[in-house]
């Protein structure tokens, strides 16, 4: 147990960044995108799923090797300086996604949860709440995620099994019928948006379990639920739902119990959980950032700020479907994504290993 | 400043007596001491006699004590004894009484003065400055009866009574090992109330039994009302609306909880035992459920979690769907429904807010209002104002059977009748101002704060989350006795 008391299971670490991951694929929009057809869609999640296997490989050794201290204290250990621009980096980083994040989900609930009136006061609510859940810490986040999936899963399942009875195979195009380019750029993009796994960089010394079988497990269950939403949506949407800017809520419309017809508004309303941990969760690793680079412990203003933050970013993201669409599917988001996750995680787990056997060898000198 | 005078004009300072005033060696002096102190005091008695020569007295409250026991028992055989100067009085007095009764000997005018108080007689003897304090009480206490607020069909008919020293003979008589631990010490600068710490030795952990002994230590409490007013120095120090610590009438819930590690703390004068650490999961836990069949435990286990859920959300999620997402309802039901609250002048969220205002008014005055009248005020505000109300057309009857069903779901967790009667205000408003979705995420922002929730080191809402698995086995779903017997579950191990 690390000092706070602030100690999660693995389980409870992947059960946030699966609902994390679940809100993006939820709210996500293809529209925003190169169209793609029905039946590329699932090639296009193996392209995920391969190119996330090889992405996050520095990213788990930086967090699992023997001393398992995570990037920043790693970073500390090769000079203070570095880790504290390091923190600051990663800070803002996490903060941007949070925002992005926000902003998609502003979209989501504008277009389609509360679609007659203005959503300020929501999303002022959500990253209020957002905040409070972030000061809160790990464990109550953690514990509050197992609750959370319980009811995603189920308001998934729910809808899995009802909309089933409408699948039709002669919805879904052949895969790459028109062109494999978008499918392989899609894939790919897809894996360089996926942020969840940084956090365990940060996160590794508040976790128990063992992290790199979490998150094998976490990549593969969340593939699983995206190819199986996406052969629903495809088999019961066909061409439909391609002109439907959320297709998963087009899903959940047409799901019906008995004599309860419509349960979107339902079903829908329990993906709020997700958007509520997913930003609570990025104002905490933001603020843990600063903590572990400048080893300091820091008390409620900064989660307020970062709270502050988040929500003036993501309204200007989420002035318009075109701005947001610029801004989060430029290549620079990709670009930094792969730097993040690939290249800093590298240097700095080479540099501190080479730090590492200099010290040792000087140890064993000395002796 | 104004409100600081006014404070120190209306209130006392609470200071604990720490003073310790030896006995004298002198039985006059000591008899003036007792006087001084209980002065005013018609039901104090005080019998001067000699004892094998020497001057003694006997001091005692009348009513506090048996008096036959100690007309019997103490002053005649004390009474008859001659003058022997081989024999050291003192000692002689203590071993002819200790053959029939618990005696003690005290050194302290204070500590004379508490066991009078408690119904003890206390004798002094000339050239002693110590006392011997015979346990000889006989005060007035009601007998062991039926729990009066965790009736069960199966269980143990008796509950505990205001006498702790009855309370710890019903928990021993369940106990009955040596490792049952009850330690006792007093709370009350005025009150000097008798509080025990009960716990299985081999069970509780020794950080939890240090915490609470350390919290009991820090009670400043002039006078202990009863259980409720040590709790708040037990729970942990937290912004929610649940609490880390309840209580319980029954002495086999006691025994049961202190055979999974847990802490009791009886209160004389109470007959409520708090239990710590107490988790969320304890609400939907009965007595019932281990001694009938798991498959019903089960059964009535999901019944009270769906009753829970039911009894907070039901009017909020009401009032959500008729204003924000009538498309949720089946178009019979929702034509039905807007029928009747178009007939009423208020907007529904007023509505279901008055409606359920006037529920907690009258249950609130069946509660406080003598038995027989109480019956009466349930019809009077359920049948009569609620016909009423509907015929005036001032309430619509859906509201008030989401009313009804909202008060019935709720009696099945008595327990936790207090923040279900408040969340389900909090969600009314938020069901009316923002719809499902304000419901959904201030229940995420409940459910975070639960979950941030530690009782003295268990996690408040394990062992859901953090998941224990080998504890499912009793957390829903219950196993057989059989299985569940082999291995008992302790608290100890669920501290994170």
């Amino acid at each position: 147990m690390n000092s706070d008391g602030n100690t999660i299971s693995s389980f409870e670490l992947y059960g946030i960044l699966f609902l994390s991951r679940l809100i993006a694929f939820l709210t996500f929009s293809l529209s925003l995108k190169e169209i793609i057809n029905t039946g590329d869609r699932p090639v296009m999640m193996l392209i995920f799923f391969l190119i996330s296997l090889v992405m996050f490989i520095p990213v788990l050794l930086v967090s699992c090797d023997s001393s398992k201290t995570g990037i920043m204290a790693k970073a500390r250990s090769i000079s203070e300086p570095f880790a504290k621009i390091l923190s600051v980096i990663y800070a803002l980083f996490f903060l941007w996604y949070a925002s992005v994040s926000e902003a998609r989900f502003d979209i989501f609930a504008s277009t389609v949860l509360y679609s007659q009136s203005d959503i300020t006061i929501y999303i002022i609510l959500l990253t209020a709440c957002a905040v409070y859940g972030a000061y809160k810490g790990l464990e109550a986040l953690g514990r509050a995620s197992v609750i959370f999936l319980f009811f995603i899963v189920f308001s998934l399942v729910f809808t899995i099994i009802t909309v089933s009875a409408k699948f039709d195979i002669l919805n879904i195009t052949p895969p790459l019928y028109d062109s494999a380019i978008p499918v392989i750029s899609n894939g790919f993009s897809s894996a360089t948006r996926t942020v969840e796994p940084l956090t365990i960089m940060i996160l590794a010394p508040y976790v128990k379990g063992n992290i790199k079988k979490g998150f094998f497990w976490w990549l593969f269950i969340f593939f699983i639920t995206a190819q199986t939403a996406f052969t629903l949506i495809g088999g019961v949407t066909g061409k439909y739902g391609d002109m439907q800017l959320f297709q998963l809520y087009t899903l959940t419309s047409l799901s019906g119990f008995s004599i309860f017809e419509r349960l979107d508004a339902l079903l829908s309303g329990l993906w709020v959980f997700c958007a509520l941990i997913k930003l609570a969760f990025f104002i905490y690793v933001a603020v843990v950032c600063i903590e572990q680079g400048f080893g300091v412990k820091l008390k409620k203003v900064p989660y307020v700020v970062s709270g502050v933050l988040c929500f003036s970013v993501s309204k200007v993201l989420a002035v318009s479907l075109n701005v947001f669409a610029k801004v989060s599917s430029s290549y620079l988001i990709d670009a930094s994504t792969l730097v993040f996750s690939m290249l800093l995680p590298l240097v700095v787990f080479i540099i501190y290993r080479i730090v590492d056997s200099k010290k040792q060898k000087r140890e064993a000198v000395t002796c | 400043m104004f409100f600081k005078d006014s404070l120190n004009r209306l209130t006392v300072k609470v200071e604990k007596k720490d003073t310790i005033t030896p006995l004298s060696s002198s039985c006059d002096e000591n008899v003036l001491n007792i006087r001084r102190d209980f002065t005013d005091c018609f039901d104090l008695i005080v019998r001067e006699t000699e004892y094998m020569g020497k001057k003694a007295a006997y001091i005692l409250l009348d009513g506090m004590c048996n008096d036959l026991y100690v007309t019997e028992a103490i002053i005649t055989l004390m009474s008859e004894k001659k003058p022997n100067p081989k024999v050291n009085v003192f000692n002689q007095a203590f071993y002819d009484t200790y053959k029939g009764t618990g005696c003690t000997e005290i050194l302290t005018l204070e500590d004379s003065e508490y066991d009078i108080i408690s119904g003890n007689v206390v004798m002094f003897i000339e050239g002693e400055a110590k006392a011997l304090s015979f346990s000889a009480q006989g005060f007035v206490k009601k007998s062991i009866d039926m729990p009066q607020t965790e009736q069960q069909v199966n269980g143990s008919h008796q509950g505990f009574t205001d006498s702790f020293k009855d309370n710890v003979t019903l928990l021993r008589r369940r106990l009955k090992t040596p490792e049952l631990k009850i330690r006792k010490l007093t709370i009350g600068t005025t009150s000097s109330t008798a509080v025990c710490i009960c716990y299985l030795e081999s069970r509780v952990s020794s950080e939890l039994l240090e915490a609470v002994e350390g919290r009991l230590a820090a009670v400043e409490l002039d006078i202990v009302h009863g259980a409720g007013a040590i709790q708040p120095f037990l729970n942990e120090k937290s912004r929610s609306v649940f609490s880390s610590t309840d209580t319980t009438e029954r002495p086999d819930i006691l025994a049961a909880k202190l055979g999974e590690g847990r802490i009791g703390i009886l209160i004389d004068g109470s007959p409520y035992a708090i239990v710590i650490p107490y988790l969320m999961i304890d609400h939907f836990h009965t007595l019932d459920d281990y001694l009938g069949q798991p498959f019903y435990a089960t059964f009535v286990r999901i019944l009270k979690l769906v009753s829970f859920i039911s009894a907070v959300f039901l009017p909020g999620f009401f009032v959500a769907v008729c204003e924000f997402h009538p498309e949720l309802l089946p178009a019979d039901v929702m034509f039905d429904i807007s029928f009747s609250e178009s007939n009423t002048p208020f907007p529904l969220v007023m509505e279901a807010f008055v409606t359920h205002l006037i529920y907690e008014i009258v249950r609130e005055a069946g509660l406080q209002m003598p038995k027989m009248v109480g019956h009466a005020v349930s019809i009077v505000g359920g049948l009569v104002i609620g016909e009423a109300a509907v015929t005036a057309g001032l309430i619509a009857a859906p509201m008030l059977i989401i009313v009804g069903l909202t008060a019935l779901t709720s009696a099945v967790l008595s327990s936790l009748h207090e923040p279900i009667a408040v969340m389900r205000f909090l969600f009314i408003i938020l069901g009316g101002l923002l719809g499902i979705y304000g419901i959904i995420l201030f229940a995420g922002l409940l459910v975070i704060n639960t979950c941030s929730l530690n009782s003295y080191g268990v996690p408040f809402i394990t062992p859901f989350a953090p998941t224990v698995p080998a504890a499912q086995r009793d957390m829903f779903y219950r196993q057989d006795w059989k299985k569940l017997g082999k291995r008992q579950m302790t608290v100890k191990g669920m501290r994170y």
